[in-house]
């Protein structure tokens, strides 16, 4: 028993500096790449775009909606304001029970058209395909179908109908600044190889005050959920995904909001219906129908905030959301194990997803299997209290640095708060993410993995909605 | 450093006897620590920075904006916008870089909003007189390639062309960045001939975000004086993607005079992507002599070429090319290119064309139906968007 209490301490303590490292190296280039990208993409190139629509590219922005009449037109007008010269917005109802369809075609003069609908991607059956008679809403087609139980079928259906070679995939509780488009597309451009995917920051619209879909100020939320949210994706996308980016490594483009090559997700098979982590499954796949093809290609993160999100309120939903999540991320190691340490898939195959299984999969069981760990020394009175403390300080500081180094790093690109108080917010209330927020976290993700292995049926469930307009409310 | 030194043995000391792992973690516990207040003190610096910033915008405005605002737009009510001379700013004569900066940038603002009616030639004297295309000038020989990039495109906004030379020093650089924005500025600076860039493919990594700044020197150029002809690039090059661009830049700028040379390029090329765009480029330049040999050709390309030549065949909308269109929707086994097809009949017909009429009887299926009503739709919403566009 002793020995095995001191091969997992030592265990416990080389997966610690295993995190430590991968932190710090991904913060270190993350620094760059964000400093490259401000450098490289500037307004000069967003005008020129908007000046010669002859040269922008076409982009289909679709996003799939169930049950969300609560702020479907917010969305819808958000999407409709972009400011860019060619593109479309394709709203696919995914068998809605609530009003979500009503509000639409009242909204914007929708009629059933006649549409050759081609099924380049397997999904639930299309119904129709609406249009406005408004000639001002003529970029907007609205796709009603059965509902598929999952956003990846709705997002194939949306993809079987988006006409251009680039969609951007969102969800309706996103709302997209106004240069989303312009500085997505840049990435696109301004590289030699294929650029399969783009992702960018997103944040928590809980607290931003909005009009007709517009963001007009952006403010933390008020309640802690969400604001700890907030850190916790700022983390993720402007450390660790740019990060990984330096590397072409992303492993990632998140469902919520990214940029994607039209005909590579055909050519993968589309979004898989079934997968609850359909936007991490999407890439995967796309990366490995690059590498069966040999073809060269690149993912690349901008460090730019272009989506806000509303972001799970209190705990009842946040628990919806993480075990989702869980049940996401393990389905993707069941489904693509056989990518794991296999030399054909690259570095996807031998970084990326080790990375992904080690130290984001197996982080909730280490944490887990650490706290019932130490339960036992307690009771058996075999603690170090000097140690024990040496290392916890040791452990929360790892969360706490990532966190202010986010935070530095999101002023740097652009001053988004008003006030650089409320960066200080983040920052204070970032040294209780450990203490309150994270070990939520971890029971969800490991609910998640337990509702995955005893296979229960899941249904992509609705969201609950508190709306956008004016100020998005904290209840 | 001797400081540093003696609290790193002073540490040591008091771990002496620990394991390493103990000792290891320490390191990091401080290095954490000290990141942290690090980064604490970067959140400081970069908002006092950004606050500063604001601040001397304001000083600026308030020292120097009445000034050069009567001097630079015309009709303002403070003066008859008389040329200045360096008496009219000898309290611009020495101004630091971030006013300069500053200053540029007013100017430019000015520029752009009142277009009308912005006097050029005080412009030119005030940029002169207050040094600052040799200010930026200067800032090219800068290491920091984010200042380069800012300088390249000042001088490019003031357009001097005096200041070609210099900028296409930056243009020699490894960084290809750097190089990239310094190439396509020069090229609206350049006083002589400033498309030879154009010779070597214009660079070594060509992507898209260079056809965009390409474009808008052609552009300019074209508002000058009539482009030379763009097809002896297209055959001078081998990458592929510079020949497509600069073939569509041929149709934008209707260089009808190229066409007899690009369909003899058509069958020398082996690149389908070159074939599917000369197709389209001789379709905008309405050049009729290509229906019969694309009409050969079509069997033996890709689809995407297939595409191309279709799309070809609607916009010269001649009967032969109608005939053709009509006998292969009837054998074509892509959906894709049969709704082409039908789309390109329309243009050439209308929607009260004979044979797109009785191809619309005629249809079979559904999905054959629906491609009708789906075509009428989406042309007319095409011409609705390109009359707003044009308003």
């Amino acid at each position: 028993m002793e020995y095995i209490v001191y091969v997992y301490q030592y265990l416990i303590f080389f997966y610690a500096l295993a995190i430590t490292t991968i932190y710090l190296i991904l913060a270190f280039y993350a620094y760059f790449n964000v400093k490259n990208t401000k450098i490289r993409f500037s307004e000069v190139e967003e005008e020129q775009l908007k000046r010669m629509p002859e040269m922008a590219p076409a982009i289909s922005v679709v996003a799939p909606a169930f049950n969300e009449e609560v702020i479907i037109i917010d969305n819808v007008n958000s999407l409709l304001n972009l400011d860019y010269p060619n593109f479309e917005v394709v709203i696919v109802n995914d068998g809605s029970l609530d009003k979500t369809l009503e509000l639409l075609i009242d909204k914007y003069d929708l009629v059933a058209i006649d549409f050759p609908y081609i099924e380049k991607v397997r999904c639930k059956p299309v119904k129709r395909v609406l249009k406005s008679t408004n000639p001002k809403y003529f970029r907007l087609t609205v796709v009603d179908k059965i509902n598929g139980g999952t956003k990846a079928d709705a997002m194939n259906a949306g993809v079987n109908v988006a006409r251009y070679d680039h969609f951007i995939n969102t969800d309706v509780d996103c709302l997209l600044a106004r240069d989303t488009l312009t500085k997505i597309i840049l990435p696109v451009l301004d590289s030699s190889k294929t650029v399969i995917a783009v992702g960018a920051t997103m944040r928590m619209a809980n607290g931003c005050e909005v009009e007709n879909g517009i963001i007009t100020r952006v403010k933390p939320a008020s309640r802690l959920i969400p604001i700890f949210q907030e850190t916790e994706y700022l983390r993720s996308y402007l450390v660790a995904k740019m990060g990984w980016s330096a590397f072409n490594l992303v492993p990632n483009v998140s469902g919520g909001f990214g940029l994607f090559d039209k005909k590579v997700v055909i050519g993968a098979g589309g979004f898989d219906s079934l997968s609850h982590a359909e936007d991490m499954d999407m890439t995967l796949r796309m990366i490995a129908y690059m590498k069966d093809h040999d073809r060269e290609y690149q993912i690349v993160q901008i460090p730019d905030s272009l989506c806000w999100t509303e972001g799970p309120p209190n705990l009842k939903v946040l628990r919806r959301q993480r075990s989702r999540w869980g049940r996401g991320l393990l389905q993707i190691f069941a489904v693509h194990r056989r990518f794991l340490f296999n030399r054909k898939y690259g570095r996807m195959g031998m970084v990326v997803l080790p990375y992904a299984f080690f130290f984001e999969f197996m982080a909730p069981i280490v944490e887990f299997i650490g706290f019932l760990f130490l339960i036992f020394l307690l009771l058996t009175n075999q603690i170090n209290f000097e140690t024990f403390w040496l290392m916890l300080l040791f452990v929360y500081l790892i969360g706490v640095t990532m966190s202010i180094i986010t935070v530095s790093y999101d002023l740097a690109v652009k001053k988004q708060y008003t006030s650089v108080w409320d960066y200080i917010l983040l920052v204070f209330v970032s040294t209780f993410e450990a203490i309150i927020y994270h070990p939520f976290v971890v029971v969800f993700s490991l609910l998640g993995y337990w509702q995955f292995l005893t296979r229960k049926e899941f249904k992509w469930g609705a969201m609950t909605r508190q709306g956008f307009t004016k100020t998005t409310q904290n209840t | 450093m001797s400081t540093l030194k003696y609290y790193y043995y002073y540490l040591d000391s008091e771990f002496i006897g620990y394991p390493a792992i103990i000792r290891i973690t320490v390191f990091l516990v401080l290095l954490f620590i000290f990141i942290y207040f690090l980064t604490l003190l970067r959140i400081g610096y970069i908002s006092f920075r950004l606050r500063q910033g604001k601040r001397r915008e304001q000083r600026v405005e308030d020292k120097y904006g009445d000034k050069i605002f009567s001097l630079l737009v015309e009709d303002s009510s403070a003066s008859v916008n008389t040329r200045p001379t360096s008496e009219d700013l000898k309290e611009m004569a020495s101004l630091s870089d971030w006013e300069k900066i500053i200053i540029t940038q007013k100017l430019l603002d000015l520029r752009e909003l009142h277009a009308e009616k912005f006097n050029e030639d005080n412009f030119r004297t005030i940029v002169d007189l207050v040094g600052l295309n040799v200010f930026w000038e200067n800032q090219l020989t800068h290491s920091d390639y984010g200042t380069v990039k800012n300088a390249v495109r000042k001088l490019e906004a003031i357009d001097d062309k005096g200041s070609g030379v210099m900028v296409r020093k930056v243009a020699q650089r490894n960084n290809s960045f750097a190089r990239k924005i310094a190439k396509s500025a020069y090229m609206n600076l350049s006083s002589m001939d400033g498309l030879d860039y154009l010779d070597n493919d214009f660079d070594r990594k060509f992507n898209a975000l260079d056809e965009l700044r390409i474009h808008n020197s052609l552009l300019k150029r074209q508002a000058e004086k009539p482009l030379q002809p763009l097809v002896r690039w297209v055959l001078n090059s081998k990458n592929v993607q510079f020949q497509v661009f600069l073939i569509k830049e041929i149709a934008y700028f209707d260089q009808v005079d190229a066409a007899e040379v690009l369909l003899e390029y058509f069958s020398e090329t082996y690149s389908s992507e070159v074939k599917a765009e000369i197709a389209r480029t001789l379709g905008h330049l309405k050049y009729k002599d290509a229906v019969q040999k694309l009409q050969t050709e079509y069997h033996y390309v890709r689809s995407t070429v297939q595409l191309a030549i279709v799309e070809y065949m609607g916009l010269i909308g001649t009967r032969k090319a109608l005939e053709f269109l009509v006998a292969e929707q009837k054998k074509v086994q892509s959906s894709e290119l049969q709704i082409e097809m039908i789309r390109n009949i329309y243009r050439i017909e209308g929607a009260e064309g004979m044979v797109y009429k009785e191809l619309m009887q005629n249809a079979s299926s559904d999905f054959n139906k629906s491609i009708f009503n789906f075509v009428e739709k989406d042309e007319q919403e095409t011409e609705y968007i390109i009359a707003t566009s044009k308003e």
